[in-house]
C-alpha cells in the first residue's frame, strides 16, 4: 500500500485519540460506511427473521454472535477511504463474498469471544494472515495496544445498550397521553409484536455503535504501525526524495563530469595520490548557497501559508533591508579535540619583564594581606560600636516610655531614703512614696540581680520578688511598701507618718550600703 | 476589448497549492502572534472512562456518607440529599475551575477542559456545561450526549457547545530531543517541515528497528548516495546540524 495517498493524518497518538480518529473517520465516511454495513447487516437481519420464524427471541442472539462477519464489510470500505479510494457499491457487492466467508470458521468461534476483536480483524482482513503468522503478528502489535482495544469493547458495548434504552425512553415519552403505554410495556418480549419491536431496536443501536467500534479499532491498528513503522514519516521522505531527485541527478552526472575529465588529465597513478599543488576546492562557494537556499525556501513557504500573520511576516522579510544574506568566515578553537601542548618556554626570558611580574604579584598578594588586616580590625574594633549606634537610633525610634514608674531604672543613690523623708515632710507623700518604690526597684535590680520588666505591673513584681528573692525580711518590706504605694498611688490615701518614716529607715537598711549584697 | 487595464502594484498572492486536508481530531488555533496551536480533543470513549470513574468516586463517597449519617436517622437522610444534590450538580464544575480543568477522572485519563479558544475554563462555562448535562442526558442514559458527540468536528457534546468547551488531552510534558553524539553535516536546503522531519527521524531512532530505519533512508539514497546503516547515519548527521548540535 502507498502511504502517500492517506488522507488521514498519520501520526503518533495515544491509545484513546487513536479511537477518536476511528470515530473521526466514520464522520467523514458516513455515508459509505454505514452503507456498507447496511449492505450486509439489513439483508442479513431479514434472512434470520424468514429463518426463525416463530421464535423471534433468537434473533438478536444470533444477530450478535454474526457480529464478526458484519465488521467486514465497513472495515473494508475504511481501509479503501484511509488510501482515497472509498469503492462504489458495485465494487464492494463484488468484493463481498470473499471479504465475508474468509476464515469464518475461526472468527465465528474461537475468534469470537475475542475481546481486542476490532483490533486483530485488520491483521486477519487487510495482511490476509492466516494461521501461525497471523498469531504471531498479532502478539507483534499487540502488546501495548491490546489492552486500550479491550476497553474500546467494554465500552462500546455498553454504549449500545445505553443507546437501546436511549431509543426506548425516547419512544415512550414521544407517545402521547390518552394512548394507555407503559414504559414497561414497550418492553413486554412475551408477544410476538413485542418482540419483534425489542429486535428493531436492538438492531438499530448496534447499526449505530458497530461501525464506529470497527473504525476505532481500525485506528487502533494504524496507529499501531504507525508506531512502529514510523508511518507518519514515509511519506514526508518519499516527498522529499522526490523533490531532490532531480538536483541530486543532475550533481552526479557533473560529479561523473569531472571525474572524466580528471581521467583524462592526470595521470593513473596521480589518481591515487592527490597532487600537493592541486587547487583545493572552493568550499565557501559551496556552502554560501545551501544557507542563503535555505532563507530563500522558508520565505517561499511563509507565503504559501494561508496564515494572515505569516504573510505579513513573509512580505516584511522582502523588504531590501532585509534581504542581505552573507557568509561570514572566522578562525576558531575546535573544541571536541585536546589543545595543542603548550608553547615551550624562550630561550633567553627577558629578565626585566620577570622581575617586573614578580614585583606586581608581590604588590598584589600584599594589598590581598592589607585588606584582609583591615577588615578584621574593622570587625573588632568598630564593629561593636557601630553595631551598638545602629542598636541605639532603633531603641530611639521607638515610642518614649510614659512617665511614671516606668522610667529606665538607674542605680539608687544612698541618700534617697534622706530626699523621701524631706519630701514627705514638705507633704509630698506621693512623690515620696514613689521615689522609695522605684529606689527599690532598682535596688532590686542592681543589688539583688532581681530586674523587672519595664512593663511589669506592681503586682507582677512582687509577684516576680515573692518567687526570686531569697532574704524574708526584705520580701516583707518590699511588700509593705508596695501595699502602701499602691493605697497612695490609686486612692491617694497616705500611710502614718510614723509608717512612712520606718519606711524610709528600713529602705537605707536594705538598699542604701553600697555594692555589696547581703544574700 | 478594453484598451486600457488597471496596473496592479500589489505583489501577485502566491498560488496556494491546493493541500488535501487530511482528516484529524486536532484543533487547531492561531494565536495573534501568527503561532499555531494543536489542541487534540477528546472523543467518546476516553471521556466515558473518565465518567466512569469520576462516577465510581462520586457514588464511594456518597455510600461512607449515608452510613455516616445513619446515626441522625431522617434528618441525616435529608443531610445526604442536599449531599447528593450538591455532588452531582458541583463536583465537575469545581473540579474544572480549581483543579486544571480536570475532574480526578479526566486526570486520570489525561483530559482538560478549556475553553475553545484554548484558554482556561472559567466559572461561568464550566457551570454551563454541567448544568447542561441534564440535556446530554436525555432521553436516558447520555443518549443525546452520545450522538451530539460522534456527529461534531471537535467531539461536543450539548453542554460544551452552550458553554463554548472542548475536551482536549493534556500536552504530555516535553521531552527534550536526545540525538545520539556523532558527526553533523550540514544538509540540502529544506522547508522547516522537512527539517522536522528529518529530526523527527532521529529522535525516532530509538522505538524503530534498524530494518525498517534503513529501509526509510533508502527513500533518500538517491539524494545521499548511501544505502543501509549509513544512509541512516547521513541522515542522523543531518539531523544533529538541523538541531544546532554542530561544532
Amino acid at each position: 500500500m502507498s502511504l502517500e495517498t492517506a488522507t488521514v493524518a498519520l501520526r503518533p497518538r495515544n491509545p484513546w485519540e487513536a479511537t477518536d480518529l476511528g470515530m473521526a473517520m466514520v464522520r467523514r465516511w458516513a455515508g459509505p460506511v454505514y452503507g456498507a454495513w447496511f449492505m450486509v447487516a439489513l439483508p442479513l437481519f431479514a434472512l434470520l427473521h424468514l429463518l426463525c420464524w416463530g421464535q423471534w427471541w433468537l434473533i438478536p442472539w444470533l444477530i450478535w454472535w454474526l457480529k464478526p462477519m458484519l465488521d467486514r464489510a465497513p472495515l473494508h470500505m475504511l481501509s479503501h477511504a484511509l488510501l482515497g479510494d472509498p469503492p462504489e457499491r458495485r465494487r464492494l457487492r463484488r468484493a463481498l463474498p470473499r471479504l465475508l466467508f474468509r476464515q469464518i470458521v475461526a472468527a465465528l468461534t474461537w475468534r469470537r469471544l475475542d475481546p481486542a476483536r476490532s483490533f486483530t480483524l485488520p491483521v486477519m482482513q487487510l495482511e490476509g494472515l492466516s494461521g501461525k503468522a497471523r498469531r504471531q503478528r498479532a502478539r507483534d502489535l499487540g502488546q501495548p495496544g491490546r489492552g486500550p482495544a479491550v476497553w474500546l469493547t467494554v465500552v462500546c458495548a455498553n454504549l449500545e445498550i445505553a443507546l437501546d434504552f436511549a431509543l426506548l425512553t425516547l419512544v415512550w415519552l414521544l407517545i402521547p397521553d390518552f394512548v394507555a403505554l407503559e414504559f414497561s410495556d414497550l418492553m413486554d418480549d412475551s408477544s410476538a409484536w413485542g418482540q419483534l419491536w425489542l429486535n428493531v431496536v436492538g438492531f438499530c443501536g448496534m447499526s449505530l455503535v458497530e461501525p464506529c467500534y470497527v473504525a476505532a479499532g481500525f485506528a487502533l491498528y494504524l496507529n499501531r504501525r504507525t508506531w512502529l513503522e514510523a508511518w507518519d514519516l514515509e511519506p514526508g521522505l518519499r516527498r522529499l526524495a522526490a523533490r531532490l531527485a532531480p538536483a541530486g541527478r543532475a550533481a552526479a552526472g557533473l560529479a561523473i563530469l569531472t571525474v572524466g575529465l580528471g581521467l583524462l588529465t592526470v595521470p593513473v597513478d596521480g589518481f591515487a595520490t592527490p597532487q600537493p599543488n592541486s587547487p583545493r576546492p572552493a568550499e565557501p562557494a559551496a556552502s554560501i548557497h545551501p544557507l542563503c537556499d535555505q532563507r530563500r525556501v522558508r520565505e517561499a513557504e511563509l507565503a504559501q501559508s494561508s496564515s494572515p500573520a505569516k504573510q505579513a511576516l513573509a512580505e516584511t522579510l522582502r523588504e531590501p533591508e532585509l534581504q542581505v544574506c552573507e557568509l561570514q568566515q572566522r578562525w576558531r578553537f575546535r573544541e571536541d579535540e585536546p589543545l595543542d601542548p603548550p608553547p615551550e618556554q624562550p630561550p633567553h626570558p627577558n629578565w626585566v619583564a620577570e622581575w617586573f611580574a614578580a614585583m606586581v604579584e608581590t604588590l598584589l598578594w600584599f594589598s590581598v594581606g592589607l585588606f584582609i588586616a583591615l577588615v578584621g580590625w574593622w570587625a573588632l574594633r568598630k564593629a561593636p560600636r557601630a553595631l551598638a549606634r545602629v542598636r541605639r537610633h532603633s531603641v530611639r525610634q521607638s515610642p518614649p516610655p510614659d512617665q511614671g514608674r516606668n522610667e529606665t531604672l538607674s542605680p539608687p543613690t544612698a541618700d534617697l531614703a534622706d530626699q523621701a523623708w524631706r519630701l514627705w515632710s514638705a507633704g509630698q507623700w506621693r512623690e515620696a512614696l514613689r521615689m522609695l518604690y522605684r529606689g527599690s526597684l532598682a535596688g532590686l535590680a542592681t543589688h539583688y540581680r532581681l530586674p523587672t520588666p519595664a512593663s511589669a505591673t506592681e503586682d507582677e513584681c512582687l509577684r516576680l520578688a515573692t518567687i526570686h528573692l531569697t532574704h524574708p525580711e526584705l520580701l516583707d518590706f518590699f511588700r509593705r511598701l508596695t501595699r502602701h504605694w499602691q493605697t497612695a498611688a490609686y486612692a491617694h490615701r497616705p500611710p502614718e507618718t510614723a509608717t512612712a518614716q520606718a519606711l524610709c529607715a528600713e529602705w537605707a537598711r536594705y538598699f542604701a550600703m553600697g555594692r555589696e549584697s547581703p544574700g | 476589448m478594453p484598451c486600457f487595464s488597471t496596473i496592479s502594484f500589489r505583489q501577485p498572492r502566491p498560488a496556494i497549492m491546493p493541500e488535501p486536508a487530511l482528516l484529524d481530531t486536532v484543533r487547531q488555533i492561531e494565536t495573534p502572534e501568527g503561532i499555531t496551536l494543536n489542541l487534540r480533543v477528546a472523543g467518546p470513549v476516553a471521556r466515558a472512562l473518565a465518567w466512569v470513574i469520576d462516577l465510581l468516586i462520586k457514588y464511594t463517597a456518597l455510600l461512607a456518607l449515608l452510613s455516616a449519617l445513619t446515626i441522625l436517622s431522617r434528618g441525616g437522610l435529608g443531610i445526604w440529599l442536599i449531599a447528593l444534590f450538591l455532588t452531582e450538580w458541583l463536583y465537575p464544575a469545581l473540579f474544572e475551575v480549581y483543579a486544571g480543568g480536570a475532574t480526578p477522572g479526566k486526570k486520570a485519563l489525561g483530559l482538560m477542559v478549556v475553553h475553545a479558544n484554548g484558554s482556561p475554563v472559567d466559572w461561568s462555562a464550566a457551570l454551563i456545561r454541567n448544568l447542561l448535562r441534564a440535556a446530554d442526558f436525555l432521553p436516558v442514559l447520555y443518549g443525546f450526549g452520545v450522538i451530539a458527540m460522534l456527529s461534531n468536528r471537535d467531539f461536543q457534546r450539548l453542554g460544551d457547545l452552550a458553554a463554548g468547551t472542548i475536551v482536549i488531552y493534556r500536552d504530555p510534558p516535553a521531552i527534550a530531543p536526545v540525538l545520539s553524539p556523532g558527526p553533523a553535516l550540514p544538509p540540502p536546503p529544506l522547508t522547516l517541515a522537512e527539517q522536522q522531519l528529518i529530526i523527527n527521524f532521529a529522535e525516532r531512532g530509538a522505538t524503530l528497528n534498524p530494518a525498517r530505519q534503513a529501509e526509510l533512508a533508502e527513500l533518500l539514497a538517491g539524494f545521499t548516495r548511501l544505502s543501509g546503516i549509513a544512509g541512516v547515519e547521513r541522515l542522523r548527521a543531518y539531523a544533529r546540524w538541523l538541531a544546532g548540535d554542530h561544532p
